[in-house]
Order: structure tokens, then C-alpha cells, then sequence
């Protein structure tokens, strides 16, 4: 693995850099680079696990078909991606012709109209968006009518429990159907072993959406007004306070302390979409073979059986002067066999390219999760999963929602209806 | 008599040096305790750090996140980067600073008062406001995802200024004199006498030149745009993932950014230090 | 360049050049010595800042595609930017008493640990000097961004070093970065370690300065240990104050890039670690509100150059 990474590539990179470095740094990458027929096309990504997929789509798939076309893949911290992009933007300078756009941060550039930054790609699509699982793959990346963005997840939070610990206890985490029996039945049992059922982040919007959206909610309509102030959202933080006060729930660890919670066993059941599992193997790989995965409980009455969580989708800017170049890359990356099972191979990400569907790798039995076959359930979900309404202004709702809504309802118990109003009127006030 | 007396204050004396001396090691423990913290991270395996009991050392020590570091991350190259630019940063800085320096302290000129006021006045002003038409400036200049970019705007930094005036100022005059009446150009009595004279706080801008290289964080990364050109300060936040920290690298990478201006810094400590607090004394 | 081409011209007119330049040269040379300064002043921060002065009186309202010069469509706002943020913005006022509540703590804590630190140094015998003198000024030469990953690491609730050694103590667990009560406590503890032994080193400078004699006299007038303190040592250390406040203040309502990283480029619980520059960051970068955000920082900036003045002020009446 180490070995490999080290490619041949890197290594010009590195010499090539070293040799920048020793006083020929002025050299703007074009300048070296620019020759008869090729041609480079840049992605700006913040996700490690994103990147190395597209580094290995490039050496085994890429360059076969496309020799003249570099891929420039540049790697941002996340929350940095963004200021970064934007100043680009401004100056309509130093653009890259591709840009990961995470779903919670596809909406600050194009709330004008007219203006935006990202290439429609709606004419590139075509006919083949009859292969894509819409509510994946372009409907978060789709600001009036145009799709700015693909995404290669097919995204619904499942649950997971440590068969074992529940074994052990002789509960059954199969039997519940709703999240009330769930809770009822299993949360006791639970505490008495000194053991939460599940981690919910206290600190930001993330699982209070999961629950509220699946119960039926949603934080925008369709022409981005919040839809918030419902007993519904009241509902589910009363519903979400009590279980942490009583210990059903736990607060989620910030960073690496998550992992080591779950190493520890301090809960004993998590939700999360097919990405998830990816880190699950990755940072508690000692619980190979304790997972069980089954179906989200249910809210009693209407709601979704699940809902969708996160996502990332490959977008082309205004700026690019290789579209073409650029929609052949993200084409080959999300909407071909090869690189949408090269991204589950890599990431876990089960693919938004429905004709994959039935390839026999999706559906192979994992012995993390105790030999069940993931893709089953993924497909199963994806079929009853809600949507989201992702508006423009979604960065800015959302950051109100941790710092007006969750945390103080879940850290101080302040009042629900009341900390929902005051993030609708700071929303109202900075919109 | 007086011998006893004598041996008496002695005792209490003792006593109060033991306590001032554990005091002192008490604040060096303090102080060192984080750094070697991030030393022994660095040596362990993920899951042993957020683990318990918390301990100081490792339980099983690894070189595990120095290969990371070096196999899956620019790491080297990052750091080629941040030296290079560091180290034009600071010679040009430091000289630039110098001479600015001995303008304020050693010549009359109009608006002087004034301009010393525009310098300190600049120390006020976030560079965050400036930032973005900042930008479209390295764009007109075509200096973006360029280390001109990184170096050239921050070159004279309105502190180094304020801290070689408050030393030149000690250079007597007369020395300044004897030297026009030899003969000499007034670059002359700048490189020849000013210099020599004022080293230590050449050394202290240096330093910090040097230091505000290694923290600076929000310019390259905007103005930087291929990672092959990051400098430490950016590289080490790809290593922060949202959900998967690497922190154990990210120790390393940390234990050994700071390890070159911590050896700078104990190689030229007297001097530094002096350079530094002369200013302040003289306010 | 302008040496070739003084040369040039000096040939013409054998020695006029040059003793122009010999009679006029102490004239000129502030000028050459500070152009560097200046000229990098004027393009790279005035221009910016002019234009920064420019973009807080509008909205931005989306882009302007590179084909037509790239750019952002404006908005003229007036004065309204300005009036919000005054007036109505309650994260800005959150932001603003967040500096001050870091800047009382730095001043307020700071420096008597500071100069308590100074005169252990100072004080004859005391070993182990040279090992202080490094530790001390270590942390200021650490990168922020490293300053912050370690605190990380020490202020996690569960697995940080600090709750262990509390542990220890038998207390109990604080959430330092998750409870909002604790978030400035912990803020001021990183600020302490960096800061601390930093400013000690101007105090103990200081505490060097001041003349042996003067304290002799004083000391065979009769005063004692305090007094000969304070009416002899404090007054030589004004400068010394006034450089650690300033200094301090003006760092405290910068502080960005340690709250920044430790709540992973968030606010902190609830806006306990929102700082003024944080928030311009947010508005300009997340919310896309450029012109609101240069208009904040042109109010800090006049914000802290207040405080500054007023600083001196209180310092030159001391004086007196």
C-alpha cells in the first residue's frame, strides 16, 4: 500500500517541486505545463478518501482512455475548501476546472441568479440521467432547475448494533419497529449494562436532522423558506433531549474520540449512511464481525423509512476552459461501471449509477458486518428514502440550527420552541 | 553569636530558594508538558490516544505516524516549501526592517511622526479585511499560485520596523559622526556600523520573520493552489478529515515543524532573547 | 540601475552629481531607506484597504463571470452596513465581549503571573535559568496551528491530559470545549501557556534595568521589601506595561487561528469562542456577505486603535 502511493507520479511531483523550491518558484504550474494537445484539468477536493479514489481512477482507468489529459487532483482541509474557492471565484482567478462540492456547501455561491459560478450540466447529462438515482445523485446539486453537481452516493442512514452486546444481554434489536419500541425496549437494558443505545452529535445540526427529516421534516421548501417552526421539529428535541437525559442517547465525541467510544463499547448502536461504514472499518476495525445492520426504526405515524446524509458531488466551474475534458472526467468517474464500483471498492460508497445495481460486488457479503450483504440493504433503502431540499442558503440556516437550536436544547435544555425561533430570526437577519 | 544568626537567615533563605527553584521547575514542567505530550503522540498508535487512563507516555511505541507522514502525504515537500519561503521571507524582511528602522531612529525627515504612526497604526488593522482585494491584486500581478504571492506582500513587517528602531536608536551618534568624517556614505555607516551593532535584534526579527512564516495560514492558502506548493501550515490541515483526524500525524508533522526554530532558537538564545526585550524596556 | 545610471550622469558633469549628493545625502537616505517599507505599504496594504473601505459601503450580490473580468456584482449600501453591525447584530456584540472577556483575562491574569514569573528569575541563586529562559519562550515560537492540535488533544473531554490530572486532584471531568461555561477558561489557559513566560522575559528586561543604587537608597531610607517595590521597581516597568498591554489587547481582539482550529472552524459551543476576526471570516467567507465583513473590520480597527490610545493615555498620566 505505502509502496504504491508512492507513485511515479508524486515522485515527478516531488522532484519537480524540489527543483521549484530551489529558486525556479515563481514558475506558474501552466506555464510549465502547457504543450501541444494536452491538456490539465484541476479538482479541488477536501476529502482524503475522495482523492485517493480518484487518484487510483486515473492510473488504472484514466490515462488508459485519455493519455493526454492530466487530472490535477488538489487536496483542501475542508472547512478552508471554501474561502479558497471563493476567492477564486472573486477574482475569476486561479479557478480549477472541477470542484468537490459537499452537499452542505453547495449553496452559498449561487443564491443569484444568473450569476453562478458552477457550469449547468444538465445538457451534459442527457439521456443518461434515466441511470442515475435522482435523489443522490443530482437533486442536492440542483438550484433552479440546473444541476450544478454529481453525486456518486447513493446515501441512506442505516442502523447498526453490536449483535454481540445485545446477545449477550439477550435483547433483540431486530424486534423493534419504531423508534419509541426501540427505545422502550432496549434503552433500559442498555444502561443497566452502563451503555448508551446510540451517539448523537450535541454540538451540530447532524442527527437532529437525520431524526426530524425521517419523522417527516424538513429545514426548506422548495422556494427556500424554513420550514422549522413546526410541533413536529419541537417534537423531536424534546424526544432527543429526554433520551440523552436519561442516558438512551450519549453526546457524540468530537474527532478521534468518536472511534474510541465506539472501540470502547460505550454505545452499542449507531446510525449512518453506506460512507459510514467505510470509516467504521477504517477506525474500529476490531468489531469486524459484531455488526449488525438492519433498517431505521420507524416514527410512528407518516415519515420516511430513511433519509439520506451527506454526499459530495463533482461539479465543473463557469471558469473551466475544458468542460469537455472536465465532463469526461466526472462522467468516467460517476456514471461508467468501472468508476462507480472503483468508489465502493475504495470508499464503501454505494453507487448513484443504478445500472451497476445488480453487479454481483455490490451485493457480496461483508464479514464486518457478520457476513450480511450491505448492498441489499443500501438498495432496499434507497428505494423508500426521503429527498432533500438543499436551497442556497443552507450553509447559513444550518449554522444558526447548531449554535441557536441544538446546543442549547441539548447542552442547557433550553426551551424548544423557543430556540427555534430565535435561529429562524438570525436566519432572517443575515439572509 | 553572630555566626548563629547568621546560619539562621541562612535556613529561611534555603528554604525560600528551594521553594523559588521549585517554583521554577514547576513553570518549566508547565510549560514543557505539552511539547513533550505532542512528542510521545506522535509515537503512538491511534486508538492508544484516546484511550484510558490517559497516560504521558506510550504504552507501545510506533513509528507508524512518521510513515504515514512520509508515505501517504507531501510532507517533505511541505516542508521544502515553508523553509524556502520562510527563509527569503526573512533575510529580505529582516534587511528591510533594518533600514526602515534606522530611518526612524537616526534621521529627521518630514512626516516623520507621522509615518511611525502609519507603521504602529498598521499593526491594528486585520488582515482579514484586506484579504480579498488583496487577492485581486496577486491576480492583476499574475502572482497567484505563486510564492511571490506569499512572499513579497508581508515582506515589511510594521513590528520588525518598530523593534529595529527601538535598537538603533542605542547606536550612539557620535560613532555615526566620526564615521561621516572619515569619509564614509551613509549606506556605508549602515552596513558597516548599524548592522554590527544591533545584531541581536536582526536575530529577534529574524525569528519571528521566520515564525510568522511557519503560522501563517489563511494567505497561502487562499493565493496557493496546488498542493504541491502548500507550506506546512495548510499541509497539515489535509490530514484533518471530517471524519477521520489523523492526529497521530498530525503530531509528527507538528513535533517536527517545531523542532527547526526551536534549535534556531536555544543555537541564538541569549541573543534573541536580549534583541526582543530591549525594545519594550525602552517603550 | 540608479547606481549605472548616476554613473552615467556623473561623467557628463564631473563632480555635481556627487556633491549634490554629498551635501543632500542625509536628506535623501531616510527616503531610500524606508521606500521598501513604503512602497510595499502603499501597494499591498493601503490600495487593499482602500478598496476594503470601498466594499464596505455595498452588497455583494453574486459573480461576475472571468469572461467580462471576473469581479462581484455590488450593491451601494450606504452607510447601512455600518448601522447593522452597530446597532442590531447581536453576534457582533457576542464577538466584541469575547475579545474583551480573553483581553481582561490576558491582562488581568497575565500579567501579575507574568511579572511574578520575572522577578523568580530575577531573584539571586535561583537555579535552573537558562532552562526557564527556553521553556518559557518556546510555546510563543510554536506555530498557532500546532498550538492548537495539541490542546486538542489536552482538552478532550474524556481522553485530555488536563481532565486526567483533575481527575487526579479528585475533580471532576470539564467539558472544555463542549460546555460553554468552560470555553473562555480553556481559551485563557492556552493564551496563559503561550503567553506567560513570553512576557516575562520583557519583565525580567525590565526588572534588570532598574538601578541597583536607586534601590539601595531607598532601602537605606528605610523602606521596606514592598515599598522599595512598589514605588521604585513598578514605575521603571512602565514601559514594560505598556508594551505587554498594548500588545496583549491588540492580540486578544486578533485572536483567529487557536479558537479557529479548535472548534474545528466553528464558533464554539453557543458563540462562547466567537472572536470579532472569527466572525468577519464567517460573514465575508461563509455568508458571502463581503461587504458587511469589510465594514466589521474597519470597526475593529477602530476599535482597537481606541483602546490603544486610550492606553497611552493612562500611561503618559501615570508618568506624571
Amino acid at each position: 500500500m505505502q509502496e504504491k502511493k508512492l507513485s511515479r507520479r508524486d515522485f515527478l511531483k516531488a522532484a519537480s517541486t524540489a527543483l521549484a523550491a530551489s529558486g525556479f518558484a515563481a514558475l506558474p504550474v501552466g506555464m510549465v505545463r502547457a504543450q501541444d494537445d494536452e491538456v490539465t484539468i484541476s479538482l479541488w477536493g477536501f476529502a482524503n478518501n475522495r482523492d485517493e479514489w480518484m487518484q487510483n481512477l486515473v492510473e488504472e482507468i484514466w490515462t488508459d482512455v485519455h493519455p493526454n489529459v492530466n487530472v490535477d487532483l488538489s487536496l483542501t482541509p475542508y472547512a478552508d475548501l471554501w474561502p479558497k474557492l471563493q476567492a477564486a471565484f472573486v477574482a475569476g482567478a486561479g479557478i480549477p476546472d472541477m470542484v468537490d462540492i459537499e452537499i452542505s456547501a453547495m449553496g452559498q455561491f449561487v443564491r443569484e441568479a444568473g450569476s453562478e459560478p458552477y457550469a449547468a450540466l444538465n445538457d451534459h447529462i442527457g439521456e443518461q440521467i434515466e441511470d442515475l438515482s435522482i435523489p443522490s445523485a443530482t437533486k442536492p446539486w440542483t438550484v433552479r432547475g440546473n444541476i450544478y453537481g454529481v453525486g456518486n452516493e447513493v446515501n441512506p442512514v442505516l442502523l447498526y448494533y453490536r449483535h454481540d452486546i445485545f446477545d449477550e444481554m439477550g435483547m433483540d434489536a431486530e424486534a423493534p419497529a419504531t423508534w419509541e419500541e426501540f427505545v422502550n425496549m432496549l434503552g433500559s437494558g442498555a444502561m443497566d449494562a452502563g451503555q448508551a443505545l446510540f451517539p448523537i452529535a450535541t454540538q451540530s445540526w447532524a442527527d437532529f436532522y437525520v431524526q426530524f427529516h425521517q419523522a417527516g421534516g424538513e429545514f426548506f421548501d422548495a422556494e427556500d423558506n424554513v420550514q422549522v417552526q413546526t410541533p413536529l421539529a419541537v417534537d423531536i428535541l424534546n424526544w432527543q433531549k429526554a433520551q440523552l437525559d436519561s442516558g438512551v442517547y450519549m453526546q457524540q465525541g468530537s474527532g478521534d474520540a468518536q472511534w474510541a467510544l465506539m472501540n470502547e463499547g460505550a454505545y452499542i448502536s449507531v446510525w449512518g449512511a453506506p460512507w459510514y461504514q467505510g470509516f467504521m472499518k477504517q477506525n474500529a476495525p476490531d468489531l469486524e464481525g459484531k455488526w449488525t445492520m438492519r433498517h431505521l426504526p420507524m416514527w410512528g405515524d407518516g415519515g420516511y423509512a430513511t433519509v439520506p446524509r451527506g454526499g459530495t458531488g463533482m461539479g465543473i466551474t463557469a471558469a473551466s476552459e475544458h468542460k469537455e475534458a472536465a465532463w469526461e472526467f466526472i462522467r468516467v468517474c460517476n456514471l461508467t461501471a468501472e468508476g462507480s464500483l472503483l468508489a465502493f471498492r475504495r470508499m464503501n460508497l454505494f453507487p448513484s449509477y443504478k445500472p451497476v445495481w445488480d453487479a454481483e460486488e455490490l451485493l457480496r457479503t461483508d464479514d464486518y458486518f457478520s457476513g450480511q450483504k450491505p448492498g441489499e440493504f443500501i438498495a432496499e433503502a434507497a428505494s423508500a428514502m426521503a429527498e432533500v431540499n438543499v436551497s442556497p442558503y443552507w450553509t447559513l440556516f444550518v449554522d444558526a440550527v447548531n449554535r441557536l437550536i441544538v446546543q442549547p436544547v441539548m447542552l442547557d435544555g433550553a426551551d424548544p420552541e423557543a430556540a427555534i425561533q430565535e435561529a429562524i430570526d438570525e436566519f432572517e437577519f443575515n439572509k | 553569636m553572630l555566626k548563629r544568626k547568621r546560619g539562621g537567615t541562612m535556613d529561611s533563605g534555603r528554604i525560600n530558594l528551594m521553594f523559588m527553584n521549585t517554583v521554577v521547575l514547576v513553570g518549566v514542567l508547565v510549560s514543557a508538558i505539552p511539547f513533550i505530550y505532542m512528542i510521545t503522540a506522535s509515537f503512538r498508535h491511534q486508538g492508544e490516544l484516546y484511550s484510558l487512563p490517559v497516560t504521558i507516555m506510550p504504552r507501545e511505541w510506533t513509528g507508524h505516524n512518521y510513515e504515514k507522514l512520509f508515505g501517504d502525504t507531501k510532507f517533505v515537500i511541505w516542508y521544502g516549501n515553508t523553509i524556502f519561503t520562510a527563509g527569503i521571507r526573512t533575510v529580505l524582511g529582516v534587511y528591510f526592517a533594518a533600514l526602515a528602522g534606522a530611518a526612524f531612529a537616526k534621521y529627521d525627515f518630514r512626516f516623520k511622526r507621522l509615518c511611525f504612526f502609519i507603521v504602529l497604526a498598521t499593526l491594528t488593522l486585520p488582515f482579514h479585511v484586506i484579504l480579498i482585494p488583496l487577492f485581486l491584486l496577486m491576480r492583476d500581478f499574475g502572482w497567484i499560485d505563486t510564492y511571490w504571492a506569499v512572499i513579497v506582500p508581508g515582506i515589511v513587517g510594521a513590528f520588525n520596523i518598530f523593534l529595529m528602531r527601538q535598537y538603533i536608536e542605542a547606536v550612539p551618534d557620535e560613532l555615526m559622526d566620526a564615521a561621516r568624517i572619515d569619509g564614509a556614505s551613509e549606506f556605508g555607516i549602515f552596513h558597516r556600523i548599524i548592522i554590527p551593532l544591533v545584531r541581536p535584534a536582526l536575530g529577534v526579527v529574524a525569528i519571528l520573520t521566520f515564525v510568522n512564516t511557519w503560522n501563517d495560514f489563511l494567505w497561502p492558502l487562499v493565493v496557493l493552489h496546488d498542493d504541491a506548493k502548500y507550506l506546512l501550515s495548510i499541509g497539515i490541515g489535509t490530514m484533518d478529515g471530517p471524519y477521520d483526524v489523523e492526529i497521530g500525524a498530525i503530531m509528527a508533522a507538528s513535533f517536527l515543524s517545531t523542532l527547526p526554530i526551536l534549535i534556531i532558537f536555544v543555537l541564538m538564545q541569549r541573543q534573541i532573547i536580549a534583541g526582543l526585550t530591549q525594545g519594550a524596556i525602552r517603550g | 540601475m540608479s547606481a549605472s545610471a548616476m554613473t552615467a550622469k556623473r561623467s557628463l558633469e564631473p563632480g555635481a552629481v556627487s556633491s549634490w549628493w554629498s551635501r543632500n545625502q542625509r536628506k535623501v537616505i531616510p527616503y531610500i531607506y524606508l521606500s521598501p517599507f513604503l512602497i510595499a505599504f502603499l501597494i499591498f496594504t493601503v490600495y487593499p484597504a482602500g478598496a476594503s473601505f470601498f466594499l464596505s459601503f455595498q452588497r455583494v450580490r453574486g459573480f461576475i463571470s472571468p469572461e467580462e473580468g471576473g469581479g462581484v456584482v455590488l450593491e451601494y449600501q450606504g452607510l447601512k452596513n455600518y448601522e447593522r453591525l452597530l446597532t442590531k447584530d447581536k453576534r457582533f456584540r457576542t464577538a466584541l465581549i469575547n475579545g474583551a472577556e480573553f483581553a481582561a483575562g490576558t491582562v488581568l491574569i497575565q500579567m501579575p503571573l507574568a511579572l511574578g514569573v520575572a522577578l523568580l528569575m530575577n531573584a539571586p541563586h535561583v537555579r535552573f535559568k537558562t532552562l526557564a529562559r527556553l521553556a518559557f519562550f518556546a510555546p510563543y515560537i510554536t506555530s498557532a496551528i500546532v498550538v492548537a492540535w495539541i490542546f486538542t488533544l489536552i482538552f478532550d473531554q474524556r481522553y485530555g491530559l488536563l481532565n486526567a490530572v483533575l481527575d487526579r486532584l479528585g475533580m471532576g471531568a470539564v467539558g472544555w470545549l463542549t460546555d460553554k461555561t468552560f470555553v473562555m477558561p480553556a481559551l485563557i489557559i492556552l493564551g496563559l501557556w503561550t503567553w506567560v513566560g513570553y512576557n516575562s522575559l520583557f519583565f525580567l528586561a525590565g526588572l534588570q534595568n532598574v538601578p541597583e543604587d536607586l534601590k539601595e537608597a531607598a532601602r537605606i531610607d528605610g523602606a521596606g521589601t514592598l515599598r522599595v517595590f512598589w514605588h521604585i521597581t513598578i514605575p521603571f516597568l512602565r514601559p514594560v506595561f505598556v508594551f505587554v498591554i498594548i500588545t496583549g489587547l491588540i492580540g486578544s481582539f486578533s485572536l483567529f487561528t487557536q479558537p479557529y482550529l479548535l472548534f474545528d472552524s466553528g464558533s464554539g459551543p453557543q458563540d462562547s469562542a466567537l472572536f470579532p476576526l472569527m466572525y468577519l471570516f464567517f460573514m465575508g467567507f461563509e455568508n458571502f456577505r463581503m461587504g458587511y465583513a469589510s465594514a466589521m473590520g474597519f470597526i475593529l480597527t477602530v476599535i482597537i486603535l481606541m483602546i490603544t490610545g486610550l492606553q497611552l493615555l493612562l500611561f503618559r498620566l501615570w508618568k506624571v
